[in-house]
């Protein structure tokens, strides 16, 4: 026999037997416009949108075998939760879509997944160990927790709370209350208003470059991470540089750093605008620059 | 929100609410003084607590005495009898609270008999008192999570705690590090603050990998 034909044949029964191997999920309710949705346990991906409707719809596709239990348990429902526990000793590969009241309070929790939301203008709880998390839109109240996951926002969540052990965080947006942080990913926050952000990391590299509102907070630590403050032309700010042993990079005014105390590391004091608002930078070995925002970014390392 | 009772703040401190609660708290205690001040007494408290010997002797005696006592106050009392019983005296009283005092004092040393030991932070006399205070806290709240975490460790996926531990790693290293120059510079606010970030990055953590395990 022709050995293409035998390949062929293979890869048919291959696919044909993936398929078998899944099952279909459907689940509808009609629920209040401000639901609260749990979805925890076996998936690889759950994608959440947010609809303009009074109901919420569960479906995609997990392995054989998968039992998801929960539902709601009246009508208009103002909880749903779902649990996915998948056949012992079989990955979680199971994909879902959510779609949900943009009102609705999400809270999702899986081990290795990515999670994709759109749109939710309520609380976002979001949970992994690995994968990634990517929110885009205005939730009012937004929690991602992560170890190793890559976490991406786009938008402008009211209150924000992101943390990561080594995931990288990106915020491309703002937030009138933020903190992010990391033990050794990176964070970028680029553009948007902020009006109090604080940001920590061990020795992951930092990179801010939003806007502080008046009378705005912004506190960046680190222990070995660089840190970069870009900083538009026009911004009014006071700012505070300390190192233990790093050095304060000043590209944005003439002012030179001084010595620290005892003669290690450095500090400089900065006063921009009509300074309305205050930036406190601190790192204990690694680098701090200031940098106008047109400036090339930073370079990890 | 309102005011968190002593009970829910107790949680709060031992990491033992709900992660939507514990943040509820969290934001509360941002802008409430008298919160805040109740958490550090609590956090002093548990160091304090912690500080409590595994058990403590009873005076030596004690027991002799008490069995005396209460033999010869012995009253049997038969079906019928209007046999008073006899008031206890203040030696009678002065025993029993003894013995209330030994059994609460050994309920107390079993309940915190799993919980490492936590000696004060090495270079202690150095440092202001207040950040003594505050890091006890943290090294207490560490010690007890991660004793969690490691009777936990077996539900945990392998590459969950190896991710743990390595980041871990690198918190320690970075508090070992930190902590040395500031006993170098004890006076060093900078320091300070950068090594409150470091025990809160550890903390908290520990606080999200043992509610990894608790959910598995």
């Amino acid at each position: 026999m022709n050995p293409l034909r035998v390949l062929s044949a293979l890869v048919v029964c291959g696919v044909a037997t993936a398929a078998a191997a899944q099952q279909k999920v459907e689940r509808r309710h009609h629920v209040t416009r401000d639901v609260y949705v749990r979805v925890n346990g076996a998936f690889a991906s759950l994608r959440v949108t947010a609809w303009d409707r009074d109901s919420l719809l569960l479906t995609g596709d997990v392995p054989k075998g998968t039992r998801v239990d929960g539902g709601a348990s009246e009508t208009p429902s103002k909880g749903v939760k779902y649990y996915l526990e998948g056949p012992a000793g079989a990955a979680a590969t199971g994909k879902l879509e959510l779609f949900v009241p943009s009102g609705a309070t999400v809270w999702a929790k899986a081990a290795n997944a990515s999670m994709d939301v759109t749109g939710v203008t309520g609380g976002l709880d979001l949970n992994i160990v690995g994968g990634r998390i990517a929110v885009s839109g205005t939730p009012r109240e937004l929690n991602v927790e992560s170890m190793d996951g890559a976490v991406t926002i786009t938008g402008t969540p009211g209150w924000m709370r992101v943390k990561t052990a080594s995931g990288a965080i990106v915020v491309n947006g703002g937030s009138p209350d933020a903190g992010m942080t990391t033990v050794s990913g990176t964070i970028t926050a680029r553009g948007g208003d902020y009006e109090r952000a604080r940001i920590e990391s061990v020795t992951g590299n930092v990179v801010f470059g939003g806007t502080l509102r008046r009378a705005g907070s912004l506190t960046i630590d680190s222990h070995s991470g660089t840190i970069d403050l870009a900083l538009p032309v026009k911004a009014s700010l006071d700012i505070e540089a300390t190192t233990i042993a790093g050095s304060i990079l000043n590209n944005v005014t003439s002012r030179r750093p001084t010595p620290g105390r005892e003669g290690r590391g450095e500090e400089l004091s900065l006063g921009l605008g009509i300074g309305d608002a205050r930036a406190t930078l601190r790192s204990f070995k690694g680098n701090i620059r200031l940098l106008r925002s047109d400036a090339p970014p930073n370079k990890p390392g | 929100m309102t005011h968190p009772d002593v009970s829910h703040l107790n949680d709060f401190v031992d990491a033992r609410l709900a992660a939507g609660a514990q943040r509820e708290v969290e934001r509360h205690l941002a802008d409430c003084a008298s919160c805040r001040e109740e958490v550090a007494d609590l956090r002093r408290l548990l160091a304090a607590t912690a500080a409590l010997p595994e058990a403590l002797p009873a005076p030596e005696g004690l027991w002799t005495e008490v069995r005396e006592t209460i033999d010869a106050r012995r009253v049997v009392a038969f079906p019928g009898s209007r046999a008073r019983p006899r008031s206890w005296s203040t030696r009678m009283l002065v025993a029993a609270a003894t013995v209330l005092v030994v059994l609460s004092s050994g309920t107390t040393a079993l309940l915190l008999r799993d919980r490492a030991p936590v000696a004060p932070p090495e270079g202690a006399a150095l440092l202001p008192a207040a950040w003594v205070t505050t890091e006890t806290g943290y090294i207490e709240s560490a010690a007890s999570l991660q004793s969690q975490l490691d009777a936990q460790r077996a539900v945990l996926d392998p590459a969950t705690v190896a991710a743990v531990e390595r980041a871990l790693a690198t918190v320690d290293a970075a508090i070992a590090e930190a902590r040395d120059a500031l006993l170098r510079d004890p006076a060093n606010a900078a320091l300070l603050d950068l090594l409150a970030s470091n025990h809160r990055q550890k903390v908290d953590l520990l606080r999200r990998a043992t509610q990894l395990a608790s959910s598995t």
